[in-house]
């Protein structure tokens, strides 16, 4: 009796294994007697200029550069699509850009939140987006929105009169998640 | 023994809906470079001193001093300028004028300015903080002028007796300078 039930016991403990073994098959595999879940493909970020704003350089899928020109506190910005505005301790440079997310294999319902953060902490500028600092940790840019939209946003860089001459830098990370 | 059967069917079904709610979520990325060219720069303005002559555009890096009709003798001397006489020879109206140079993205310790007249004037003698004002511009009439503060500067011109012209007007333009 005691070892029937061991094997009994056994068997149940190996059964989640089995289970994740089984799932990480690609889904023609021959384990057919399990459900075939269609996997969505993750969401692809896109990232174009804006009709008004500064001309994007295209660097590859979901990657984009962004070069704001020269720019001084006393002149401004000159680049077509930029504006500027001077604080008084700081030079403020505006432009506007898109953003688009698709998801392939999703239905068409499905919708993605999109996350940013900046990859540097260089004290030489601030960067915001839609007017909300950015930082190392990720912060929400936009919540629940389709598959397949575009939405258009505002950049800012703030360059305080303390920085020295010469050229700044940074990126910023956009990460899309598939809601379920 | 069957206690135990149930207890482990109840864990296992734990471990499937853990497996479920454990899938990790889609995600995918992008990223936006972004890239400036800082340029250090400067900037001029005149102001209105509080002993000076009332400047036209004060505030501005365009400003003017129209002293009205003025003579050697007798008459008004416009409000806050001063005129010193130097009998039978000429006259020199002075006033105080504040000059703020203001900078940014620069490490620069310091500032010139040097003023130079947009017309030369064989006639009439001009000053910039006691330094001569050409049509040349060769000396600098600040070498070492503070950033940030407005910093009162005296700007003088010297009419001779000779001067039959009845007008006197020129621009001076000054160029300031990072050291």
């Amino acid at each position: 009796m005691n070892a029937q039930c061991r094997t009994l016991i056994s068997g149940w403990m190996l059964a989640p294994l089995l289970a994740i073994t089984a799932f990480g098959q690609p889904a023609g595999g021959s384990r057919s007697s399990l459900p075939v879940v269609p996997a969505s493909a993750a969401p692809t970020i896109t990232i174009l200029s804006a009709p008004t704003g500064a001309m994007l350089r295209s660097e590859g899928p979901g990657n984009a550069a962004l070069d704001l020109g020269k720019v001084s506190y006393f002149k401004g910005a000159t680049a077509p699509g930029e504006s500027s505005k001077r604080t008084s301790g700081s030079l403020v440079i505006s432009t506007r850009f898109q953003l688009r997310v698709d998801c392939p294999g999703s239905t068409p319902s499905s919708r993605v939140n999109v996350s940013m953060s900046r990859t540097d902490a260089a004290a030489t500028h601030d960067m915001a987006i839609d007017g909300i600092k950015l930082g190392t940790a990720p912060r929400p840019l936009a919540e629940s929105i389709p598959c397949g939209s575009s939405s258009e946003h505002r950049l800012d860089v703030e360059v305080p009169v303390s920085t020295p001459t010469g050229p700044i830098g940074s990126t910023v990370a956009f990460a899309a998640t598939l809601r379920k | 023994m069957k206690n135990k059967l149930v207890l482990m069917t109840v864990i296992s079904a734990f471990g499937f809906a853990g497996i479920a709610y454990a899938t990790p979520p889609i995600t995918s990325g992008g990223t936006l470079g972004v890239t400036a060219d800082i340029a250090g720069s400067i900037n001029l303005i005149f102001t209105t001193d509080a002993s000076g002559f009332a400047v036209t555009g004060t505030g501005t890096a365009t400003a003017s001093l129209p002293l009205g009709t003025v003579q050697m003798y007798g008459g008004t001397v416009p409000t806050n300028v001063t005129r010193t006489p130097n009998t039978n020879v000429s006259f020199t109206l002075s006033t105080p004028i504040d000059v703020e140079v203001d900078l940014a993205n620069s490490s620069s310790p310091n500032y010139s300015l040097l003023g130079n007249l947009n017309a030369a004037d064989l006639v009439n003698t001009w000053t910039f903080n006691a330094i001569a004002v050409s049509a040349a511009g060769i000396t600098p009439q600040v070498t070492a002028g503070t950033y940030g503060t407005a910093t009162p500067y005296t700007l003088a011109v010297t009419i001779p007796a000779s001067n039959t012209s009845g007008t006197l007007s020129n621009t001076i333009n000054f160029t300031a300078s990072a050291n």
